[in-house]
């Protein structure tokens, strides 16, 4: 990797997420996480030389969150960065720490980010963004309907149907039956039970949406030197890749993450990712998207992943696992979900999933980001510096 | 080229006005709700101290921000604040400002920085209005007394429920200084 120092995850925090969270305040929920990514990487908060904290302002009503997060998240006298950008918002605060320790400006790096959905109007906040014009063509029903017409444009274009939308929920299902900390485990038993859920917009069912979810994610990341020093589990960042543009609209175009994609797996040298790539976290508020995301994403074909998805070439034991924690159908915290992204693969990495460790001797991973207007963070992972 | 000024231009650029309606429903958590229930039920605001570096902090959260040692939830460590206090410092506002609900106003009352008996330094409002016979008798180290709103009118909230520092007048007063820098209390 180009980008300066090596860089590694040394540290893994996760609240168990909830549609609601009334025992703690934000404050204390983030603060949740960064213990168990402190306690994790047998480290103290005073080894922390630097945090990058994000959440999605709107959304809670809380801008300038460092201000009461600092004291929380060991960022007393402390150097640290904010970042909110929409729904990479966690991915960003990631990259940051990442880049904050190649660079050189940090050893031992904090990031953390997430959510508290219930206490502002997420919906509003969805619906204002990318300056005023555009949100004044945001179209009733926001971010879902967007959705909605996006997996009606791919049904028509592929030929898939409900069924098979139903078939990536209940593979999530299964897997966020199985991780701790995933929000909705709702032991679903087949695809009916998916198809009798109610429609929100068409074809989008309730259960192809994911939920509103309350929890924070953490990762510590380290220099080479540092992070041998901590741990004899380092998970290498090989490196990660960062499209933010305002001309797509949420939903109506993976387009941003095929170029995140050609661009990574050229620089690394992944000719085939589907055979390569040990274990993918992907960036999916629906079902459908997850679908025509993994076809921009050129793990398959144009039109192959829903007849993929029948062959159950996305599952925790296939060759190339899709979303083994559940993913974000599962559980949504939105300014945490990109950095949660990437948690879950350094902890498949790691071997770390307990009932949801995807089979075999994983040692190469991606993890994706998505938020409005197709911003893409992808970040590419690995347990050995080979 | 229009034959109209730069201002007439500027007013006829089309503005879409756009209000929002918003409402935030904001957690307490355990600490916060332990120490505003106290407010409203017993009219006394609470602390707790740090078990390692015993900082005192007020309102209380659930790690010190100095050494990041877990604070014990209520009562371990807690203590609740006497409500007395000395003056430091005061002003009076000139130009009305917004205020914390987000309303312009102009506070008829003295500002003021106090210390608390327990050490916290904390900012509010005198009983003493601006312009009036008394404050020319206003000094530094005045006693004051915290003073609140009956307990049928207290919702546990800081800033409904606490009224103003309550000068007592027939009371000593003492020199006080602030040290640069001071645990701050809200």
């Amino acid at each position: 990797m180009g980008r300066g120092r090596r860089v590694a995850i040394v540290g893994v925090g996760r609240t168990a997420h909830r549609s609601k969270r009334p025992d703690v305040n934000w404050a204390e929920m983030f603060w949740e996480a960064a213990s168990e990514a402190v306690n994790d990487a047998n480290l103290t908060f005073k080894d922390i030389d630097n945090v990058v904290s994000g959440n999605m302002e709107l959304f809670e009503g809380l801008h300038r969150n460092d201000m009461w997060l600092s004291d929380y998240i060991g960022g007393y006298l402390t150097s640290g960065f904010r970042a909110s950008s929409g729904g990479t918002t966690g991915a960003t605060v990631g990259v940051t720490a990442m880049e904050l320790v190649a660079s050189g400006l940090s050893d031992i790096c904090l990031g953390i980010a997430g959510e508290k959905q219930s206490e502002g109007d997420s919906r509003l906040g969805l619906t204002y963004y990318a300056g005023p014009m555009r949100a004044m063509n945001a179209a009733p029903g926001g971010a879902i309907s967007m959705a909605a017409r996006a997996a009606g444009a791919y049904m028509q274009r592929t030929g898939c149907r409900e069924e098979h939308a139903a078939m990536v929920r209940l593979r999530a299902d299964r897997n966020a039956c199985q991780n701790p900390k995933a929000h909705l485990k709702l032991g679903l038993s087949s695809i009916d039970d998916v198809l009798a859920s109610k429609y929100l917009v068409t074809p989008l069912r309730f259960l192809d949406m994911c939920p509103t979810s309350e929890g924070a994610c953490a990762l510590i990341v380290a220099s080479e030197e540092k992070a041998r020093k901590i741990t004899n589990k380092p998970v290498w960042v090989v490196d990660w890749e960062v499209v933010h543009t305002q001309r797509f609209t949420f939903g109506f175009s993976g387009e941003t993450h095929g170029l995140a994609a050609e661009a990574i797996f050229k620089k690394n040298g992944i000719t085939n990712p589907r055979q390569e790539l040990s274990v993918v976290e992907i960036y999916d508020p629906s079902t459908y998207m997850q679908l025509y995301l993994i076809e921009s994403m050129h793990l398959c074909e144009e039109g192959e992943a829903w007849k993929l998805e029948e062959k159950g070439a996305w599952d925790r034991d296939s060759e190339c696992p899709i979303n083994p924690s559940g993913g974000v159908i599962a559980t949504n915290a939105i300014g945490g979900t990109a950095l949660a992204r990437m948690c879950e693969v350094a902890l498949e990495l790691r071997g770390d999933c307990g009932g949801y460790q995807i089979a075999g001797k994983p040692h190469l991973g991606l993890s994706t980001g998505l938020g409005h207007v197709g911003w893409t963070v992808f970040c590419l992972m690995s347990n050995a510096l080979d | 080229m229009t034959g109209k000024t730069p201002e007439k231009e500027a007013e006829e650029l089309i503005r879409v006005d756009h209000p929002w309606y918003v409402e935030y429903r904001k957690t307490a958590g355990e600490y916060a709700s332990v120490y505003l229930t106290h407010l409203r039920e017993k009219g006394k605001r609470l602390a707790a101290r740090c078990p390692n570096c015993q900082k005192l902090h007020s309102p209380p959260g659930c790690v010190c921000a100095t050494c990041h040692t877990r604070i014990p939830p209520y009562p371990e460590g807690w203590i609740e604040l006497s409500g007395k206090a000395r003056l430091v410092y005061w002003d009076k506002q000139i130009t009305p400002m917004m205020n914390i609900m987000g309303e312009e106003t102009l506070s008829p009352n003295l500002l003021c920085t106090v210390v608390l008996d327990e050490g916290l330094a904390m900012l509010g409002m005198l009983d003493v209005l601006a312009d009036s016979p008394e404050e020319a008798k206003v000094q530094n180290g005045l006693r004051l007394e915290l003073a609140l709103k009956p307990w049928s009118e207290r919702i546990g909230s800081p800033v409904e429920d606490i009224l103003y520092w309550k000068v007592l007048w027939d009371e000593p007063v003492v020199e006080t200084k602030l040290d640069a820098v001071a645990e701050m209390s809200w």
